[in-house]
């Protein structure tokens, strides 16, 4: 199943959220729709825009970035990085 | 009775708890330490709701059941349409068991089961004028709300103040006396904030960008109160709970000159005639060196028998007085910079 690698800035908005989630699905939304099933307020706190991540969240599908309408393979692994923003 | 603050600031939310409103418990901060651009009680339910918003995990409603021990958040529902996103929260009031928010892009959002979910109100977006609206320096946003039942009034940086007294179902655009560059459409007014007096929908207090005003006719008039204030400029300002005659004012020294309270020496001036004249009140306030503000929602009231008065500082204090402002002491000398401040008394 793919893997939804959250950072733990993320995962303590969630109490009890592990901070890797296995998801079903064949795009990064679909999954992130499978997580928030579970955890709702999930996709909002990453999505802008159904299609869009928020203007500070980044996020690598294998390796690579990638957007929530990317498609996915069956291993995948999505890891979500906040940005360091700020200075 | 325990007096409640709920203190929004740039580092989350704090509450600070007094039995007798000289001595205060301060806790915080709340809200995983997001900032908190405004937060009220609920009576109704007991709920107390807090508008944050993350720079990375964007804005969402949290909600704690029980004075701040547990906290849940939501931000379903909280957007215009597919294409115009939520940027950050503002402003929220609770009535007759509804929750309503005010956000940047200026919307407002109406919550019927305690701001678990939020729906829309389109209505107000749909206002001939809405497409006059333009950022101000904080962006377009729906800072102020007043809720009385199915009367509403909100305030929007910048386009003006609009009431509804049918639920949010239909929208008045109510600016007449006020400065405006369009004497015709009567768009453009810059509301700062908006307070409803003496817990009469019919009469409000404004500050706004060019001055004190006063509305004897839920907004469809309003009068300059200015006169006898040391400047026109200013954010914040409250209104006692019963008394319609009484406001409170927080003048700055100008848009362009710094910003901050008139010769570094902080006063909040009072009213007891609905704006004919005016009283400054410093007594415990400091009175040099203070290069402070205080925001649009940093000044609150309660409804104790003599009403407390509180503000927030863009410092970082939060004072209070229990007379009705005669005296003044410090709450909290040193947390982040105050956005907002409510006052709840519980029960």
């Amino acid at each position: 199943m793919p893997r939804l690698v959250l950072p733990d800035s993320l995962a303590r908005l969630f109490p009890g959220i592990p901070r890797v989630l296995e998801v079903t699905g064949d795009s990064v939304a679909i999954c992130i729709a499978d997580a928030d099933a579970a955890w709702p307020g999930l996709r909002d706190r990453l999505c802008n825009t159904p299609d869009s991540w928020r203007p500070h969240i980044l996020a690598f599908l294998d390796g690579e970035p990638c957007s929530p309408t990317s498609p996915i393979a069956r291993c995948s692994e999505i890891l979500v990085v906040p940005a360091l923003s700020g200075g | 009775m325990s007096t409640i603050l709920l203190i929004g600031t740039r580092k989350g939310l704090f509450f600070a708890r007094s039995e007798d409103r000289i001595s205060w418990t301060i806790d915080g901060p709340h809200c995983d330490k997001w900032p908190v651009n405004h937060a009220v009680y609920d009576p109704a339910t007991g709920a107390i709701h807090a508008a944050a918003t993350n720079a990375w995990y964007g804005p969402a409603v949290w909600t704690s059941p029980d004075l701040g021990a547990t906290w849940s958040h939501s931000s379903e529902g909280i957007a215009i349409d597919a294409e115009t996103p939520v940027t950050s929260l503002w402003s929220l009031a609770a009535t007759g068991g509804a929750l309503y928010l005010g956000t940047d892009p200026a919307a407002l959002f109406r919550s019927r089961d305690s701001g678990q979910t939020w729906a829309h109100v389109a209505s107000l977006r749909e206002h001939p004028t809405a497409a006059k609206w333009m950022p101000g320096n904080a962006g377009l946003t729906l800072h102020s709300l007043v809720a009385d039942g199915p009367r509403l009034a909100v305030g929007i940086s910048v386009g003006g103040v609009y009431v509804s007294e049918d639920a949010g179902q239909t929208w008045d655009l109510r600016a007449q006396g006020l400065p405006t560059p369009d004497p015709v459409d009567f768009y453009h007014t810059c509301v700062h904030h908006l307070e409803m007096a003496g817990g009469q929908f019919g009469r409000f207090f404004q500050q706004n960008h060019q001055g004190q005003f006063r509305s004897d006719d839920a907004g469809r008039t309003w009068v300059d109160v200015g006169l006898g204030l040391p400047s026109g400029f200013g954010f914040g300002c409250a209104t006692h709970p019963r008394d319609t005659g009484t406001f409170f004012a927080f003048p700055l020294n100008g848009d362009s000159v710094g910003r901050f309270v008139p010769d570094a020496a902080v006063a909040v001036w009072r009213t007891r005639d609905a704006g004919i004249t005016w009283e400054a009140c410093r007594n415990g306030l400091p009175q040099e060196h203070a290069y402070l503000a205080a925001y649009r929602q940093a000044m609150a009231t309660d409804k104790n028998e003599r009403a407390g008065v509180y503000f927030g500082t863009t410092t970082g204090e939060v004072f209070a007085s229990a007379d009705e402002g005669d005296s003044w002491t410090v709450v909290a000398p040193y947390l982040p910079g105050v956005l907002s401040v409510e006052a709840a008394v519980i029960p």
